[in-house]
């Protein structure tokens, strides 16, 4: 009892959120009293997987999926279902299915946010591609326009996009792509991935978005040292991972790692 | 005010607490079942079928076989596994589908040099077996050592 | 007349007990005040991104546990959710039930390894064993359900790897019990002190406009006010069916990210407690194809781990393995913003800093 006290009494200081509902956020010591389950007891309504249940067709295709012991057509099952699903859009999955709400209403197969038209338009000029990627928009620019629709992006009030996750690179054999995956502090359901394409293998070189946001920096820095692109206007364009005298850039796919 | 000294309570309460550690080398931990050890051959159960190769994620599991030219059934000649960069993910067990490579309980992996490392049939028997069951045929798998004498894998690439 | 000082550039680590691991930060100093820090980092780096483009999707799974390997159930799952989310895949219920399980359970050992550690850095060692014995009777947990201690490989594509037993259910609900009491004890040992208190009041200050430009997640963006945690925000799996808070602090101090941690705890022990109890009938696996090969496309999954919002990235031409394959560590992005929290600093608050942003080797360099 003590130390709820105890704890109770330091964070009145740095804690404002506390006191607005201060019965529901739980003290150090009673976090789990209303969640508790009867100490103790064995939980009845939740009877365990019948051991029949489990032994029988669940064994099987509970093993490993290996690759290729089964045999299989080119156009394999999986990879159809896959391809349809775009088209088949949320009515594929009913509400009441295996897979309630959640999982769906995170991953829906069009973006809610915003229409592609829409965006494309938003964003004016430079904008090579916009496409749907399993909820996500998928927006491919100019390398030369690229700053300002980063920054309208994070800035514009239908965007906000001020959460820049993470940026890599992806090495398509005849050209390479920088992908930036952004988000929102303030709408975290928005999701979009900004492209800058084809980009010259030989001298891939890139604006620097570090300073629009400046999670970029290490980003940038480990896409440079694993990928080999140059950002203009870095500020501290060095390797990363890899030791400063590495020859190569290990992620491109025509990098020979075996010596 | 003298908070710390709560402090003080709570570690002499716990000075008083029973031990939780065990005296390793006398005494040993339990295994729970399940577990993943070093892994146990049956050479007796096993259809060469290369499953477990082929899911290994490291690819250190060699099987050698041969066709019986009558019955056209696949005949183990030797199998392997480059422990040393094994992973102990235990998928080679998942895939098998006669159970002939289970993962033990064996977790004394350390050794003196690479090639201890280096599991044979024989290292890999399980307690009981004798070494009869080892198959020797026709062809040999790599054997550890100089990697570059390792034959060429196919990479699924 | 003012006294002539002189800058000193030494190195710290790579293998100091402070430095979590094999981190080096070079540290220029001027007196007892950091002027710069500029942190060297790659000692662990396995190049898990391109292995990965060898690896068919199962096999991807192992390599996830070696990244964060504190909290590796989180990182399978996360993993293993986004190539579901190629897929298109329904889990079946009783599997996610599972997931979120042992996920909690691991994030709760996660942060018994970072309060242990923590106040090792800050100068006090028993409080690092007393964590360590309860994270013991975790992982001695995820062991049995596993069959290893840290390197789990548990989740599967399409469900779990095995199922729990009523037996291990149970026992899980009595340690969760246990651990309420054990953060109370911790609560008497540290949180009250009153020289652990000053150590770390009002250090590392930044406020919420920094934690977003640097694009801060977990407890180190939670610290200044935001509320942002994947579980509520932008929920996966099932956890919107679960009742639990999202701790946050206003004051963006080394105690805030303390606070919110231990906090964070007994929020996952309610999360834990609730799925026991409500845990649903069903298959442990769910119809995954034997040959997983998704459709051509791309697709980004995150999840909130232990340390924030991780990722992965997942480029797919089509074929059993993926063609990109990238890794969004929080403790990458977090540990970059660390120069930028330091500079001005007192060295010895220069570690409590580093210690609170929670860092993992294995996830910052892959
Ligand atoms: S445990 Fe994993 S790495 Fe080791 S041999 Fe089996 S499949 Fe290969
Ligand atoms: S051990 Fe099992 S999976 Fe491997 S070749 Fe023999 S029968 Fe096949």
């Amino acid at each position: 009892m003590d130390d709820e006290q105890h704890t109770n009494e330091h964070d009145e200081s740095s804690d404002t959120k506390r006191e607005e509902k201060p019965s529901e956020r739980p003290p150090a010591g009673e976090a789990v009293g209303d969640a508790q389950a009867p100490a103790g007891a064995p939980h009845p309504e939740s009877a365990p997987t019948p051991e029949a249940a489990r032994e029988a067709s669940q064994q099987r295709s509970g093993r490993l999926p290996e690759s290729s012991t089964s045999p299989t057509t080119p156009t394999s099952p999986p990879a159809k279902e896959g391809e349809k699903q775009p088209a088949a859009a949320g009515s594929a999955r009913p509400a009441g299915g295996a897979r309630p709400a959640p999982r769906g209403a995170a991953a829906p197969q069009v973006p809610t946010w915003i229409d592609l038209e829409e965006l494309k338009r938003l964003l004016g000029e430079g904008v090579e591609a916009v496409e749907n990627q399993w909820g996500t928009p998928v927006v491919t620019v100019q390398a030369d326009q690229l700053l300002r629709i980063a920054e309208k992006l994070r800035d514009d009030e239908r965007f906000r996009f001020d959460f820049l996750t993470t940026m890599t690179a992806v090495d398509w054999r005849s050209y390479l792509e920088t992908v930036y995956l952004l988000q929102s502090y303030e709408y975290p359901t928005h999701h979009l991935t900004l492209k800058v394409s084809h980009l010259d293998s030989d001298n891939p070189r890139v604006p620097s978005v570090t300073g629009i946001w400046e999670a970029a920096g290490w980003p940038e820095r480990e896409a440079y040292d694993l990928m080999g692109i140059y950002f203009e206007g870095h500020p501290d364009l060095r390797r990363l991972l890899l030791p400063e005298d590495w020859e190569g850039h290990p992620l491109r796919k025509a990098y020979d790692y075996i010596d | 005010m003298f908070r710390w000294a709560k402090g003080y309570a709570y570690t002499g309460k716990r000075l008083f607490e029973k031990t939780v550690t065990i005296q390793y080398p006398q005494q040993k931990p339990k295994i729970p079942e399940g577990w993943r050890g070093r892994h146990y051959f049956y050479p007796d159960r096993c259809t060469a079928c290369d499953a477990c190769a082929r899911v290994c994620p490291t690819e250190v599991i060699t099987v050698v076989s041969h066709r019986d030219p009558e019955t056209k059934k696949k005949i183990l000649d030797d199998y392997t596994i480059e422990f040393e960069r094994c992973i102990l993910c235990g998928y080679c067990e998942e895939a098998c589908p006669v159970d002939a490579i289970k993962m033990g309980d064996v977790y004394e992996l350390a050794s003196y040099a690479r090639e201890q490392e280096f599991m044979t049939q024989e290292k890999m028997l399980p307690p009981g077996y004798s070494t009869d069951v080892v198959v020797h045929g026709q062809g040999e798998a790599y054997r550890g050592g100089d990697y570059r004498t390792k034959p060429e894998k196919k990479v699924n690439h | 007349m003012a006294l002539r000082t002189e800058e000193l550039t030494f190195s710290l680590g790579p293998q100091h007990p402070s430095t979590h691991g094999v981190f080096r930060a070079m540290v220029t100093i001027d007196g007892e005040r950091v002027v710069h820090v500029d942190p060297v980092i790659g000692y662990l780096h396995r190049g898990t991104e391109k292995i990965a483009e060898w690896k068919t999707y199962p096999q991807i799974i192992p390599y996830t546990d070696r990244m964060d390997y504190l909290s590796a159930m989180l990182n399978n799952y996360c993993h293993v959710g986004a190539v579901e989310k190629l897929l298109g895949l329904e889990i079946p219920e009783h599997a996610e039930y599972i997931r979120i399980i042992v996920m909690e359970l691991n994030r709760i050992a996660s942060h018994l390894v970072w309060w242990g550690t923590f106040l090792l850095d800050l100068g006090a060692m028993s409080p690092f064993l007393y964590a360590f014995k309860d994270r013991q009777v975790i992982l001695d947990l995820l062991e049995e359900i596993s069959g290893a201690r840290l390197t789990y490989s548990y989740m599967r594509i399409g469900g779990v790897k095995r199922d729990a037993t009523q037996e291990w259910l149970r026992r899980v609900d009595d340690f969760m019990d246990e651990m309420v009491k054990n953060i109370q004890g911790y609560n008497n040992l540290v949180t009250g002190n009153e020289i652990f208190q000053s150590r770390v009041k009002n250090v590392g200050v930044y406020d919420e406009a920094f934690a977003k430009r640097w694009g801060l997640s977990g407890a180190c963006l939670r610290c200044t006010g935001n509320s942002y945690d994947v579980r509520k925000s932008d929920p996966y799996s099932l956890y919107p069916k679960f009742d639990f808070e999202i701790p946050t602090r206003t004051s963006g101090d080394v105690w805030a990210r303390y606070i919110i941690r231990i906090e964070e705890m007994l929020q996952s022990i309610r999360i834990v407690k609730q799925a026991i109890r409500n845990l649903p009938d069903g298959p442990f696996m769910g119809k995954a194809p034997r040959n997983i090969r998704p459709p051509k496309g791309e697709v980004y999954f995150h999840i909130e781990s232990p340390r924030g919002d991780m990722g992965c990235y997942i480029v797919s031409d089509g074929s059993d393995h993926p063609y990109r394959w990238h890794w969004r560590a929080p403790e990458f992005a977090n540990l970059a913003a660390f120069p930028a929290i330091t500079e001005g600093v007192n060295i010895a608050d220069m570690i409590a800093i580093l210690g609170a942003i929670d860092i993992v080797l294995g996830g910052v360099d892959r």
